[in-house]
């Protein structure tokens, strides 16, 4: 193949096609990217066999079309490193050539054939959601999944489709997120009854190929495997296994104490408060009281901290700690003018984050 | 003015019960003893609910004969004991003809016996100290005891006692430290009809210590046994490295009897100064054996006190002959510190391994993927270390070392406090493990991993202790797999586990749901610090304490934490760790009691050099 490549479209293309590429070799063809070159244009496939993207570069001019495997590292550097405008990406079986007007790196070239293949988005049943929303929605969730967990499944992020509404659920066992936004079914069905949880670095980069907010978003959900569709870009993901812990029980039942909140100021005093918390005293007192919110937090060497933030609030005194992190995590995806309700019980039991009717975020406090 | 009465009877008995019979776990010992007198081979003990429902003890004694089953519940009535001159030639384990009456006077007593010589026997029942009439039994040879409704006509003593698992342990401490006495004996225990002890008769003491308190330790022991005059003591001590943080385990029999004598209890400690760090206790199962006329055991109700007429021999023999034993097991290591340099750890432990107790060590899969590099690096350093030290060791100076042996690392671990630096100490890295310092005293190699370890659970520990412990609950218990004998070992201390922040449920079929967990331990996974402690809970003889069980779990982080063996280190962060070395309490030995330092003394190197 012989093609005349706009330098900075291809290096974003490539560092975002990157994040499928395993880091250990396991299988070291898997550490290129397959390069399918066409009249139209040039797609990179890259895939780490859980994890796969096709992702389309139109920019690029193609003199002769053809396939290529380049490898992934190296050419991410030479897009970086160089300064040229065009650069001109020839491959025959044996090598692949990258020349700028001043510059040349040959590659030993593989054979593309041996790269395995991935699906492609065949017109199935599937849902719409607009990327916008979706961005959104990954963004309130993901956070919450749990990095590591012998629970597997929490370490993915659950999609529901239940009456034209999309949900997403992500929880690490501390806290959970719930984000919903509207949904179009394309015969895709509810999901009730089935699950499909979609590991995070899946989400990961599906939040990061959703770029243009109005453009529609394509999702199929199947047994063992998920979908997703941009213009630009397929997603191929398999599923983490595992049963998915019943999210809607950790709701608390009946709520007594309501607070309503403003995210910006709400966050500037939980992260005051927080700087004086360690890695062996990670408490912060919340004591919420009449038209006061007073927030405390203690560290064995590093001090005290005390942060008052005038409120809202009429009703009884109610004290309770959370640990920082759980709380600022969630305030930092939301809006800084955006409202919030923290409905309470107690200080010993789940706290519930509202934002709007589609982000709820349930956070058990520390005692 | 009041009058003085002559008590009635039933207030006497019950008086007097109440001195020998405090919870369930005595009649259990009492019971044993009699049947250990009357000459039985095979004692089954069968329990309910900790002993408060009921006990019951089936030997195969001589059994007693039908005409004295009404003075079997008579107070001071025994075959154990003729005259007043008796007392002081007790060869039995029981004498006052008490215990009986004091069980019969509190409880729901049958007592059903057949000598083996007779065809048939008879029964009797004590109903709170009425007896019943004498009816005939037919059973096998032996006595058998049920004891019924402990305390049912005492309720302020019922109301006493403790949860069924503290009493449970209570009873089977009785049976431990009888079968520990009694080697030849076989004994069964059993509660709520599970099988807790089986000790068969074939198994001596030693298999009988790994019986009950773990392989592990059987293999940490050293045997001992030791005449001087009338007096012998012998028995098992166990390794420095297998200290607790209680005295509980130190096992003292006078003749074999279990006792408690502070005044041997610190001959013991004494023994092992400067091989256990502080509030560290040894392990020891000690028989001190000497005439009867020797020690006189009736001072105490429960015969657990006793007192020697000479109590300063047997301290003496205690200090003495444990300090020897312990020295001639140092003596190879500490010969092997002098002339190869070779940190070795007496008992053969492999250097590295988590914890040279029991407890911790099985861990290491479990915990975090941390863990998981630690057999890595850590067995090519040892390989690479052991070759190479191996090959200068020279008989000559193995033979004139006696002299050199206090020198070694245990005049460091005498010292309070560190040496002083020089003002700028010159250091060395060997093998990416060890740091050799130069000091004024000498040459100074330290582990690298054992002292920044340290310095970390120091460092844990006193934030700890000065504040109160974070509890991060959990919005979706965790479920653990455990086996049914882990879980419910587990259920049974949830009380301490949840002072640590631990608060498990049952979910049925050895599976537990976990709702909480210490927030410090946040960067470990939950369930992996709930294996953590339930490997310790299960290795352990008893509910280990809030502070022991912190203790481990503190050192666990620690061993996580700090750098490893292997790990190069750059010149600044050997100076401060060095620097740091004086910051912590207690420098020169690990958490889990391995030595962190090692000093080779400049007169030392000087002498080995010919040079003085």
């Amino acid at each position: 193949m012989k093609a005349h490549c706009p330098r900075e479209a291809l290096l974003s293309a490539c560092q975002l096609a990157s994040v499928a590429v395993p880091s250990r070799d396991v299988k070291p063809v898997l550490r290129n990217l397959k390069a399918i070159a066409k009249a139209d244009g040039c797609t990179l496939l890259a895939t780490d066999l859980e994890l796969g993207v096709r992702l389309e570069v139109r920019s690029i001019k193609v003199d002769e079309p053809g396939e290529a495997l380049l490898p992934a590292g190296r050419l991410v550097a030479i897009l970086r490193e160089t300064t040229d405008e065009e650069l001109t990406l020839e491959t025959t079986n044996e090598t692949s050539v990258i020349r700028g007007a001043a510059n040349e790196f040959e590659m030993p070239g593989e054979d593309p054939a041996e790269f395995p293949d991935i699906p492609t988005f065949a017109d199935d049943k599937h849902h719409e959601i607009s990327a916008g929303a979706l961005r959104e929605m990954i963004r309130r969730t993901a956070f919450a999944a749990a990095k590591e967990s012998t629970r597997y499944s929490m370490t993915g992020v659950l999609w529901e489709f239940e009456d034209k509404v999309a949900r997403l659920i992500a929880t690490d066992g501390r806290r959970l997120a719930v984000a919903s936004g509207p949904a179009t079914d394309n015969g895709g069905g509810d999901t009730k009854g089935q699950t499909h949880v979609v590991p995070t670095k899946s989400m990961a980069l599906l939040e990061r190929v959703l770029q243009d907010d109005d453009q529609v978003v394509r999702v199929c959900l199947k047994p063992n495997e998920a979908l997703f569709k941009t213009d630009r870009a397929t997603i191929y993901t398999r599923l983490v296994e595992g049963r998915y812990p019943n999210y809607k029980e950790v709701f608390p039942k009946k709520t007594t104490v309501k607070v309503p909140l403003t995210v910006g100021p709400f966050l500037s005093a939980v992260r005051q408060a927080a700087i004086m918390t360690d890695e062996e005293s990670k408490r912060v007192i919340f004591e919420f009281a009449k038209k006061k919110l007073t927030l405390k937090a203690r560290g064995a060497e590093s001090g005290r901290s005390k942060v008052e933030l005038p409120l809202d609030y009429d009703g009884k005194d109610v004290t309770i700690n959370f640990d920082a992190h759980y709380v600022s995590d969630m305030l930092r995806v939301l809006p800084a003018d955006a409202a919030l309700t923290l409905e309470l019980v107690d200080g010993s039991t789940p706290a519930l984050f509202k934002h709007g009717t589609d982000y709820s975020y349930v956070v058990m406090p520390l005692t | 003015m009041p009058r003085i009465l002559q008590l009635p009877t039933s207030v006497i008995t019950k008086i007097a019960a109440g001195e020998v019979i405090e919870r369930p776990s005595s009649v259990v010992k009492e019971l044993l003893e009699n049947s250990v007198d009357a000459g039985s081979t095979c004692i089954d003990v069968e329990v309910e609910q900790g002993g408060t429902e009921v006990i019951r003890v089936v030997d195969n004694g001589c059994g007693i004969h039908a005409d004295d089953l009404l003075l079997a519940f008579a107070s001071h009535a025994t075959s154990k004991l003729s005259s007043a001159d008796d007392l002081f030639r007790i060869g039995t384990m029981g004498f006052r003809g008490e215990a009986l009456a004091s069980i019969g006077g509190v409880a729901q007593v049958t007592l059903q016996s057949r000598p083996a010589d007779r065809t048939c026997g008879a029964e009797i029942g004590s109903n709170g100290g009425e007896l019943s009439a004498i009816r005939p039994w037919n059973g096998a040879p032996g006595t058998r005891i049920e004891v019924r409704h402990l305390f049912f006509n005492t309720p302020v003593r019922r109301k006493f006692l403790k949860t069924m698992p503290t009493e449970m342990g209570h009873v089977s401490e009785a049976v431990t430290r009888l079968a520990l006495s009694h080697p030849q004996l076989q004994l069964n225990l059993r509660h709520n009809g599970k099988r807790v002890y089986e000790v068969p008769a074939s198994a001596p003491l030693v298999d009988r210590i790994g019986l009950f308190f773990g392989a592990d330790l059987k293999k940490q022991l050293y045997e001992l046994d030791v005449q001087a005059g009338p007096l012998r003591l012998h028995g098992w001590i166990a390794d420095p490295a297998a200290e607790r943080g209680s005295a509980k385990m130190q096992y003292l029999f006078v003749n074999g009897r279990w006792v408690r004598d502070r005044s041997l209890g610190h001959a013991l400690q004494e023994a092992y100064r400067g091989l256990l760090m502080t509030g560290r206790y040894a392990v020891a199962f000690l028989f001190l054996d000497l005439p009867p006329d020797q020690v006189d055991v009736n001072i105490h109700p429960t015969k657990s006190e006793v007192r020697f007429r000479d109590s300063h021999a047997a301290y003496h023999l205690v200090l003495t002959a444990v300090r020897e034993r312990l020295r001639k097991e140092n003596l190879t290591a500490q010969l092997r510190v002098s002339t190869l340099g070779i940190p070795q750890m007496p008992n053969g432990t492999a250097p590295w391994s988590l914890s040279p107790s029991p407890a911790p060590a099985p861990l290491l899969p479990l915990s975090a993927p941390a863990a998981a590099a630690i057999p890595g690096p850590v067995r090519n350093a040892e390989s690479a270390v052991l070759p190479a030290w191996e090959q200068p060791a020279s008989e000559q100076a193995s033979t004139d070392s006696s002299d050199r042996l206090e020198m070694e690392p245990r005049s460091l671990t005498e010292e309070s406090a560190p040496a002083p630096w020089i003002s700028d100490p010159k250091v060395l890295q060997l093998y990416d493990s060890y740091l050799v310092v130069e000091t004024p005293e000498g040459m100074l190699v330290i582990d690298q991993h054992a002292l920044h370890e340290r310095i970390l659970f120091e460092h844990l520990k006193q934030r700890i202790g000065t504040g109160d412990l974070e509890i991060q609950r959990l919005l979706i218990p965790e479920p653990v797999d455990l086996s049914a004998e882990q879980a419910a070992r587990t259920l049974e201390h949830r009380g301490a586990l949840a002072e640590l922040g631990l608060e498990v449920d049952d979910f049925g079929g050895g599976t537990l749901l976990l709702t909480s967990y210490p927030a410090i331990l946040g960067h470990r996974s939950p369930q992996g610090i709930l294996k953590a402690v339930v490997d310790h809970l299960v290795t352990q003889e008893r509910p280990p304490t809030r502070e022991v069980l912190l203790n481990d779990l503190l050192s666990l982080m620690a061993c996580h934490a700090a750098v490893r063996a292997g790990d190069r280190l750059t010149a600044d962060q050997i100076s401060a760790l060095v620097a740091q070395r004086s910051l912590a309490n207690d420098t020169h030995h690990c958490p889990h009691g391995r030595p962190t330092t090692l000093l080779f003394s400049k007169h030392d190197l000087d002498r080995q050099f010919r040079r003085v």
